[in-house]
């Protein structure tokens, strides 16, 4: 019996690993249509589509595909460098014309767009970047500079407080390049007379930054903390929500997160939140597209594309807030 | 506790009998109040070292923070005292969280209604995952597997993958309000697991259930209903996880379509942890709810103490490992 059970486990782990790693290779509109023209198929490698931002930023894709008469085969990665992979090699196998890839890791994606290169399809880069220094040789690179957003907040703080003062930072994932990037621009540019006092990996959730918020204000009393500081606007609206509950929003001289999301804006009405460094992450779905198709139909790219940052008060909510 | 172990190995004439015996006693103790020795110890050791610790106030903290995944493994004691798994509890808090706030705006007056429709939408997945385990004869970790992806796929459809915000009023009651000093989320968790105590220690049900997950044939043969008994265990899963979800997403005025991800394993563990085996037949909601709580507090321990996030699964881990441990030997 026992050993009966355990071999039915070890099957049933297979498969959650299977149905986990294969995944669904989501396609739109997989086939092309004959008749007069060659209509291109682009692939598009996301690296979560379960983040709301990026669904955004995927739909945006699919409108500007359809207007420019392009298929796109959308994948998603599902924050894992070995599904990213496999999706990578799927495309290749279905020969699309050109890859757009969001990677999801600094370094460890670099051996799938290796691969892309190594099949001779052009490969394009989209709102993630490569670890500095590394030698992918992609036709252009259309996005943010992560680090900017990091150095924007701490930019915000300096302004807002001259007198510097005790930070909690949320982090998102450790090792993923949008929390390193951001993080690392935001120490490089905050001012000797901040302390981070605190920090927690909240993994980009308004679950998981409320609950460590929550138990960050227990540990911490009155005027001991002046700033929060989010590498996201959910991490940053659970730690003002924890900091609601507990009555102390008037304490708090700053919280700021990135991305500039509708909750976020409307917290920042509220005055629950001060600043968000807002990412158009549609527009840079829009700009990828309209890029590879320019390419495609024998144009020429630039090497790097980037879009601004914009940070977003209480002074200029109005233009953002619909 | 290596004197008692020291004891039960040398075995000698039948002058050692009693002494023998007084050994079984100390280890049956230590079986069944092991896991309360270890939260008793564990919270002696918070209070000592963890600033804050031991305040009213961080107190209230954690018993709220722990009360969603309490309240999901509730549930999940009735599924796993059958020798079942129910992986689609986190789906389930994803998907009754998302109705509830989709519907909670548009709902006017009546602040019931959305309420409703979330716990509905759990108990669809829990027949869901019923018909597949009774009707289907599939194994529980496979079915329920199958109703975690599609549960997801529900919820990220139902949005596109967007995060649905700002719910308000009567919502906010039931996620940050108090009832005197006590957090609804807390009165909720309470009040349920007194229920399922009941049921699960005080009713025919409840010694079916146990039945079942002790020997399904032998259930059978005295005339006990199985396939009855394993499909309203997944009902009231899918009740308590949707619960869950909605006290979730009351908490945080909002529901995002990956709310949930991960906890069938925080939710697993709490009920492990609290002594519940998984080959079935064994296990109290009593355990459950120290289990829960016993994660909760460590969790909040390593906070206050500012150990960093790079550490505290690990601990999870080993605290895991340690009950598991401490059951295998109190049932050798």
């Amino acid at each position: 019996m026992g050993m009966r059970r355990s071999i039915a486990a070890a099957f049933a782990m297979m498969a959650a690993g299977a149905l986990t790693l294969t995944g669904c290779a989501g396609s739109s509109n997989a086939t092309s249509s004959g008749g007069t023209g060659k209509t291109y198929n682009i692939g598009v490698v996301v690296l979560d589509l379960q983040d709301p931002d990026l669904a955004h930023m995927t739909d945006a894709m699919k409108k500007t595909a359809d207007e420019k008469g392009v298929k796109l085969n959308i994948t998603d990665s599902k924050k894992d460098v070995g599904s990213e992979l496999n999706q990578v090699e799927d495309l290749l196998t279905r020969q699309v014309d050109a890859v757009i890839m969001q990677p999801l890791d600094g370094d460890a994606s670099q051996n799938a767009a290796k691969r892309v290169i190594a099949a001779n399809i052009p490969l394009f880069i989209l709102s993630t970047e490569f670890a500095e220094g590394s030698d992918v040789g992609y036709k252009s690179y259309i996005g943010v500079d992560d680090t900017v957003a990091g150095e924007m907040q701490a930019d915000y703080l300096n302004k807002a407080l001259p007198e510097g003062g005790n930070i909690v930072f949320a982090a998102g994932v450790y090792g993923a390049s949008w929390t390193d990037r951001r993080k690392n621009g935001f120490d490089s540019k905050i001012n000797k007379n901040f302390k981070i006092v605190a920090e927690f990996q909240a993994k980009g959730s308004r679950d998981d930054a409320k609950r460590n918020m929550e138990d960050t204000l227990q540990r911490f009393g009155a005027g001991q903390i002046d700033a929060v500081v989010a590498n996201n606007d959910e991490m940053a609206i659970g730690a003002a929500s924890a900091i609601a509950d507990a009555g102390r929003t008037a304490e708090f001289k700053a919280v700021v997160g990135v991305d500039g999301t509708e909750p976020a804006m409307q917290d920042i009405k509220a005055g629950t939140m001060s600043a968000t460094v807002r990412q158009d992450s549609a527009g840079q779905g829009v700009k990828a597209v309209e890029v590879v198709t320019d390419f495609l139909n024998g144009g020429n790219v630039e090497n790097r594309y980037t879009l601004p940052f914009t940070l977003i008060t209480k002074d200029n909510l109005s233009e953002f807030l619909k | 506790m290596s004197l008692t172990m020291e004891r039960v190995k040398t075995k000698l004439g039948p002058a050692d009998l009693k002494e023998g015996m007084t050994a079984t006693k100390v280890k049956r103790f230590i079986g069944d109040y092991g896991i309360i020795i270890l939260f008793v110890v564990i919270l002696v050791f918070l209070a000592a070292v963890a600033p804050n610790f031991l305040t009213l106030n961080n107190i209230v903290n954690v018993v709220r923070q722990s009360s969603i995944i309490g309240l999901i493994a509730l549930g999940m004691t009735f599924i796993m005292i059958t020798a079942g798994i129910d992986l689609s509890v986190g789906s389930i808090v994803g998907l009754a969280g998302m109705t509830f706030a989709l519907l909670a705006p548009a709902s006017g007056g009546a602040f019931w209604l959305p309420l409703v429709a979330g716990l509905a939408v759990g108990l669809l997945v829990g027949f869901l995952s019923a018909a597949l385990v009774v009707w289907g004869a599939i194994l529980p970790f496979l079915a329920t597997l199958a109703t975690m992806a599609i549960a997801r796929t529900a919820v990220l459809v139902m949005t596109d993958g967007q995060v649905v915000s700002g719910l308000s009023g009567p919502a906010e009651w039931l996620g940050s309000g108090f009832i005197g000093p006590v957090p609804v989320p807390v009165i909720i968790f309470l009040i349920a697991a007194i229920i399922c105590e009941f049921v699960l220690s005080r009713t025919k049900f409840g010694s079916h259930v146990y039945a079942v997950g002790g020997n399904e044939e032998s259930a059978k043969k005295v005339g006990i209903s199985t396939g009855r008994v394993l499909f309203t265990v997944y009902l009231i899963g899918g009740v308590t996880a949707a619960l869950g979800g909605l006290v979730l997403t009351a908490r945080l005025d909002g529901a995002a379509p990956v709310a949930g991800t991960g906890y069938e394993l925080q939710v697993i563990a709490a009920v492990v942890i609290g002594g519940t085996s998984l080959f079935g037949g064994v296990g109290t909601i009593r355990g459950t709810v120290i289990g829960v709580l016993l994660l909760g507090v460590v969790m909040n321990g390593m906070n206050l103490m500012g150990v960093s996030s790079y550490f505290q699964q690990g601990v999870q881990g080993i605290i895991l490992v340690l009950a598991v441990l401490l059951n295998r030997w109190k049932s050798d």
